[in-house]
């Protein structure tokens, strides 16, 4: 039994410890990610399950460890496992890491900008990417190989981003808000390049498919995407999620930053590169694929505020299993119609958006 | 040691010239007050010091090198900035907001730890702001806010510590607070230079002060040399008087009265009057007087009496003898000349005793006015002429000519 005074004297060391306040933030950071992960898992677990053959859900793990070679021993069909392996699993994975890559972005965006309506596509890079499928799909060129798809996509991302930050450059006062407004120019051009395309496509068919591409989609997904995008989408996450310090200060002001040591215009140039490098990418595979950007960081602040230690990965993992269970409603819910991801993004995000800014009782942002 | 020396530093932004060869020194241990109107420079200055804007001319040196070549997380080291504008959107903690100071010394793959921890603590226990550390910025008063980018400031560790009016949004008893503190990381081996609108507090704390106006050094040196009525006059338009402030041991700055043109005080086109003074039963009625541009003479007054004093100070003509003596005929024969010269003579209500009963010999000329004064006991000078006593606003609007200045005592 412990007597008064040693419990008294352990009370008091517990308060006096400067250590613990600062150790509880950590193990809060740890939690929500945990529970993020675990969520995306489920998420994806669910996705590879549910479809035209339903597959149980301990088979569909057994095969994706079959497949990752971890043998489990679990009994399935050799059917179940060409659906998953060939069909379920690279779509889903690549639905996760695109998400994953507009989230970081978006959050990257709305802290660099100090402003939550931001998403990655206000620098430009979904509309120059759009510009450059469209035009892919408009000369009927995708048939020649279907890399050429994702590559004029990701050509048009690029292009569109250096010609803002030129003319970002050219304009004498350098500050975010001008790139902001740069940004939404050369979008507004870029949407009306598109326009133009849509209004003089030569068939029925191209103006389909054009359409379908500006929605977004993840059908026929292979491998093939999959490591097209990984290493750099994985990669950026991981550099971006080191700037979480800095992107933090630099939401006290340029000034402030600065004068505690951040390089605020290097920053700046890394991370606005990244999301435009993960934007691109993600953009190239999927289509245009609005409101993850936007919305998820936003709701990741809500809920856990604006520290982008928590913000950074959080927004990757909530992107992820947003995209992927977006991706999931939008095949099955009016099944055999097809709902285009991004339509249904922007028909789910909305609302979920609306509730919370109602609902937030934190600061304004 | 540390040190900033800047060399006929000049800084233009948007085509404006802010600063005109700006030249300064200063090294560890000092506390340095920049003074100066608002739009002076200041805040352009301490900004160009630390490296936050370009300069275009001159050479700044931190600690023997050339500011321009320090990468940012170099520079943060050696240098910290609180700023004036602390607000702030996103809500952070404040404990958050103070660790973030501890950047600079974190290496790029690595997190904080303990000793980060642990300065972070120290910072918040040396600004007193323990108690707000689990609370959101965003919920914090301005002079709150400011002690907190105080506490990050420390966090730092820098060796210079420059301030942007640190203690415009606080409370007196928070602007104390601050002062000491910044006194006393001075004497630890800071170097501090902080942007100060109050004057008197300024005196009171800093080692040196430089006067800056319209982007150049006018003044620079101890309170006692920069703060004078013409500098204050040149710098900020505003005529003031400057004491010796005992309790404080410092210099005590009121200022008196404002001039758009910022032209020196006249006072030959108002009426000129006389006043009989003592005991400090006038000090207010010449105070309203100097206040309203007269031309006020005093006396016959003994020397050390509070009014001769202040009449003194306040750069009056007065005609004093040597205190506890009697009152002798030429001083009262001298102070009556010039009592017929003046346009108007005020009497105050002097208490009368054996030495200055002379006085009572001045109360015969055509020109007089009395004050009443009507908590004054005992025998006065007043008491024989108190039927036509007025108030020290109703003697000053009898002498201003009527409805060429408005009368607000």
């Amino acid at each position: 039994m412990i007597s008064d005074r040693e419990k008294k004297t352990s009370v008091q060391t517990e308060l006096t410890d400067p250590i613990k306040p600062y150790k509880k933030v950590y193990s809060k950071i740890l939690f929500i990610l945990g529970i993020l992960i675990i969520t995306l898992f489920c998420v994806m677990v669910l996705a590879s399950s549910i479809g035209p053959v339903s597959i149980p859900f301990n088979h569909t793990i057994a095969i994706a460890l079959d497949f990752f070679k971890f043998n489990t021993g679990v009994e399935y069909i050799q059917r179940d496992y060409i659906v998953i392996t060939e069909i379920r699993l690279p779509r889903v994975i690549v639905g996760a890491l695109v998400g994953a890559a507009l989230g970081i972005s978006g959050a990257i965006m709305q802290g660099l900008f100090r402003n939550p309506l931001v998403e990655p596509g206000y620098i430009g890079v979904s509309s120059g990417a759009a510009v450059g499928a469209v035009i892919a799909l408009f000369f009927g060129w995708t048939q020649i190989s279907k890399w050429f798809l994702p590559g004029a996509a990701f050509l048009g991302a690029l292009l569109s981003i250096l010609t803002i930050l030129f003319i970002w450059q050219l304009s004498r006062k350098s500050s975010v808000s001008t790139l902001l407004l740069v940004g939404l120019g050369i979008n507004l051009f870029l949407s009306a390049i598109i326009s133009v395309f849509i209004a003089s496509a030569p068939s029925e068919q191209e103006l389909r498919s054009i359409v379908f591409w500006l929605q977004g989609g993840f059908e026929a997904r292979t491998w093939h995407h999959v490591q097209l995008i990984s290493p750099f989408i994985l990669g950026a996450i991981l550099i971006a999620a080191f700037f979480a310090r800095e992107l933090n200060m630099m939401l006290l002001g340029d000034e402030q930053a600065k004068s505690s040591g951040v390089n605020v215009r290097k920053t700046r140039y890394i991370l606005l590169g990244l999301a435009a490098l993960m934007t691109g990418i993600g953009v190239s595979v999927s289509g245009t694929i609005g409101f993850v950007g936007l919305v998820v960081p936003h709701v990741i602040r809500l809920l856990f505020g604006p520290d982008h230690r928590i913000l950074l990965p959080a927004s990757a993992l909530g992107g992820a299993a947003f995209l992927v269970l977006a991706d999931l409603v939008s095949r099955m819910v009016l099944h055999p119609v097809v709902l285009q991801v991004g339509v249904v993004c922007a028909l789910v995000g909305a609302p979920i958006f609306l509730f919370l800014i109602l609902k937030s009782r934190r600061g304004s942002i | 040691m540390n040190q900033i020396i800047a060399n006929n530093v000049s800084v233009s932004l948007s085509n404006q010239q802010i600063l005109k060869e700006i030249s300064l020194e200063a090294k560890s241990g000092e506390f340095i007050g920049l003074i100066g109107s608002n739009g002076s420079g200041k805040s352009t200055l301490l900004r160009a010091l630390c490296g936050l804007i370009p300069f275009q001319h001159g050479k700044i040196n931190i600690n023997g090198k050339e500011i321009s070549h320090f990468i940012p997380k170099e520079m943060a080291r050696i240098i910290g900035y609180v700023p004036q504008d602390t607000s702030l959107g996103f809500d952070f903690l404040v404990r958050e907001i103070v660790l973030m100071g501890r950047h600079v010394h974190i290496p790029r793959f690595g997190v904080e730890g303990p000793k980060d921890f642990e300065t972070a603590e120290a910072a918040m226990a040396r600004t007193s702001i323990t108690h707000l550390a689990d609370r959101y910025v965003t919920s914090l008063s301005g002079g709150q806010r400011q002690m907190v980018f105080i506490a990050k400031a420390l966090a730092q560790e820098p060796g210079i510590l420059l301030f942007d009016e640190p203690i415009s949004a606080l409370d007196i008893n928070r602007q104390l607070q601050v002062l000491e503190l910044i006194r006393t990381l001075s004497y630890e081996g800071v170097l501090a230079i902080a942007a100060l609108h109050d004057l008197n507090l300024a005196a009171r704390y800093c080692d040196r002060l430089i006067l800056i106006k319209e982007g150049q050094v006018i003044a620079s040196g101890s309170p006692e040399e920069v703060l004078t009525v013409d500098t204050l006059q040149s710098s900020y338009g505003v005529h003031s008087v400057i004491r010796e402030d005992v309790i404080v041991n410092a210099r005590s700055i009121t200022a008196i009265s404002y001039d758009l043109d910022k032209k020196k005080r006249e006072t030959s086109q108002r009426s000129s009057i006389h006043v009989i003074a003592g005991a400090g039963k006038a000090s207010k009625l010449l105070t309203a007087l100097y206040r309203h541009k007269f031309h006020v003479t005093v006396g016959p007054i003994e020397e050390h009496d509070p009014d001769a004093l202040l009449a003194k100070e306040l750069g009056m003509k007065v005609i004093a003898y040597p205190s506890y003596t009697p009152m002798s005929n030429e001083i009262v024969e001298q102070s009556r000349s010039v009592q017929n010269q003046a346009d108007y003579t005020i009497v105050a209500p002097v208490p009368i005793g054996h030495v200055n009963r002379g006085l009572t010999r001045l109360l015969d000329t055509q020109n007089l006015l009395v004050l009443a004064q009507k908590d004054f006991q005992g025998p006065g000078l007043t008491d024989d002429l108190g039927q036509n006593g007025l108030s020290i606003r109703e003697i000053v609007e009898r002498v201003t000519e009527k409805g060429k200045w408005k009368v607000a005592l």
